[in-house]
């Protein structure tokens, strides 16, 4: 069986996959001094956790902002099993990305009713009722606030001791969200899932089963996004509600593909190596000045970007593609019927 | 009378207090062309939404081609090879043309090369060729419509139901559509329209059904349907009171 048949390949492809290489396995033996590492630790994690969210909130349109809840849920999990079973966090990253899909599965089912705002909202509220009722558990069972993981370096523990093994694993991390990107957007479920996200009662009545590619855009997406987990919780070898089932979590994730391009397979790479640098930066900058000054021109900069690049930085490269190629020539009809539309 | 591959048994379905289809019961034939029609409010689509699987008849079943309808959905019904059109065209509105009709081909063949092919066939039949590459919200009115019925030419049916396919069409793109319908029973797809282009209904199909408040009231050859009393005085009235009750 030729995959071609079953795949879109385009030569453009090559560029982002060299790209993507560079980034996830070339870069983390360039990298020397520890604050760079620890950025590109962070931007190869993210990306993959920003890929994980586009799947169902880029390719199948529906916006979740309740993925902290498979992140945490990732975390958790394989945190519990090592430090109270002595389970490899390679396994028990499975576990968590198992469970990630069971609950997944559950929540679809109130879910998948609703559409746009609605369906953000309710998956708002599953992963902060997530966090909530694990710090109010605490009463029932003895579990500490916080996790911490000690430090005994070891394949086998997913502990390392320098950051180019963690910028490593984070690359694969990257690299496997990436695949699984192209595999769903480039074969016919792309098309279910664009048919999915510009119009489901069309797409029903052209015969694609609308809730089946949700849900399997949904599935994939928890269980990478709490391999993710995983992985963050073995990097700052510490977990608590506060931060793996942060809600800010739940919205950096959507806002990094935003901003690199919703839907697009680089996206949430661009989006997660800009917003990260920028952030350490502006908190480099501006932590000491004010408590909050960094949020305020944090915030400046997305308001702009996301005006000037409604698309994204990829949708707007997108775009400027589209205005050179459209003035000479053989495309020029389509330029002009666009130029009509008011 | 041949076996029919769309039949409606005594389909009821109700708003609250109002009867929207009341007690219909009809039947198509393979390669017929049936027009459905009726003044506002008939019915009529409600009727055409039960039989595209929209929702289900509170009373009566609707079966397809040997397989009832009953809680099946648009997208499985669209895949025993019934399929509809949308009277306000819903195109995909990220795609083109062409991905557009893909989409729906994709139904029996999941390899891209094929039914890009499918697709291309399908542009040229509905006259939607030299737009394959455009965007879809850059097509004009007509062409929307007639990416419609594409893309639901796309999922290979054997019947198509139009939801008024030619409504706000000037008098050439009437007349292309009526030829395209006239392709499609050629082609061997089965054909249900509803339609309030009198004119346009008259002179494609085989045989017209007649709604009027959730009843049927007339089924046979259009020129005796028209020349009915009681069509004629569903659409001109009687001008007494009795038709407020």
């Amino acid at each position: 069986m030729n995959p071609a048949r079953y795949l879109i390949l385009r030569p453009a492809d090559l560029i982002g996959l060299a790209l993507a290489v560079a980034a996830a396995l070339v870069l983390p033996f360039l990298v020397r001094d520890d604050y760079s590492a620890n950025v590109l630790v962070l931007i190869l994690l993210y990306a993959g956790l920003a890929s994980s969210w586009n799947i169902i909130g880029g390719l199948a349109g529906q916006f979740s902002l309740g993925h902290s809840a498979f992140l945490g849920i990732g975390a958790y999990t394989s945190t519990l099993l090592y430090n109270y079973a002595g389970i490899s966090p390679w396994l028990g990253m499975l576990a968590g990305g198992s469970i990630s899909v069971v609950l997944a599965l559950l929540i679809s089912y109130p879910t998948f009713r609703m559409r746009g705002v609605f369906f953000a909202m309710a998956t708002l509220a599953v992963g902060e009722t997530l966090r909530i009722l694990l710090i109010y558990s605490r009463k029932f069972f003895p579990l500490p606030y916080s996790l911490s993981i000690d430090y005994q370096p070891g394949l086998a523990r997913m502990i390392f001791e320098d950051r180019a093994s963690y910028a490593l694993l984070a690359g694969c991390y990257l690299l496997t969200c990436l695949a699984c990107t192209f595999v769903l957007s480039r074969s016919y479920t792309g098309f279910y899932l664009r048919a999915i996200r510009d119009n489901d009662e069309a797409a029903d009545a052209a015969g694609v089963p609308v809730r089946r590619y949700k849900l399997i855009a949904f599935l994939v997406s928890a269980f990478l996004t709490a391999l993710g987990g995983t992985l963050m919780a073995q990097y700052v070898l510490y977990i608590e509600p506060g931060t793996v089932l942060s809600i800010e979590l739940s919205v950096d994730l959507p806002l990094m593909a935003i901003l690199g391009g919703i839907g697009t397979i680089l996206g949430p790479l661009v989006g997660a190596a800009i917003l990260l640098p920028l952030r350490e930066t502006l908190v480099e900058m501006l932590g000491g000045a004010a408590s909050g000054a960094h949020l305020v021109l944090y915030g400046f900069l997305l308001i702009l970007i996301v005006v000037l690049l409604p698309n994204g930085l990829l949708g707007g490269l997108d775009r400027l593609r589209a205005l050179t190629r459209s003035k000479p020539g053989p495309s020029a009809d389509a330029a002009k019927t666009a130029g009509v539309q008011p | 009378m041949s076996p029919s591959l769309l039949s409606v048994a005594g389909v009821t379905k109700r708003f609250g207090g109002l009867v929207a289809v009341d007690d219909v019961s009809l039947e198509v034939a393979p390669g017929e062309i049936v027009g459905l029609i009726g003044p506002n409010g008939a019915g009529k689509t409600t009727l055409f939404n039960m039989m595209a699987g929209a929702f289900p008849p509170d009373r009566g079943d609707i079966v397809f081609d040997g397989h009832s309808l009953r809680g099946r959905s648009a997208a499985t019904i669209c895949r025993l090879g019934l399929v509809r059109t949308f009277q306000i065209p819903q195109p995909f509105g990220s795609m083109t043309v062409l991905e557009t009709i893909q989409t729906a081909a994709l139904l029996h063949d999941r390899s891209i090369a094929a039914s890009r092919a499918a697709a291309l066939a399908i542009a040229r039949r509905v006259g939607l060729e030299g737009r394959e590459a455009s965007p879809t919200p850059s097509l004009t009115n007509a062409q929307k419509k007639r990416l419609e019925v594409a893309r639901a030419l796309g999922a290979n049916p054997k019947l198509i139901l139009l939801d008024e396919v030619m409504a706000g069409l000037n008098a050439a793109e009437v007349a292309r559509m009526l030829i395209l319908v006239q392709q499609l029973r050629r082609d061997g797809v089965t054909v249900v329209l509803v339609e309030h282009n009198m004119e346009a209904v008259l002179r494609v199909s085989d045989r017209l059904v007649v709604l009027e408040t959730g009843r049927k009231i007339a089924d046979g050859p259009p020129r005796s349907v028209v020349e009915d009393p009681a069509v004629i005085r569903a659409y001109l009235g009687e001008g007494t009171e009795e038709d407020a009750a």
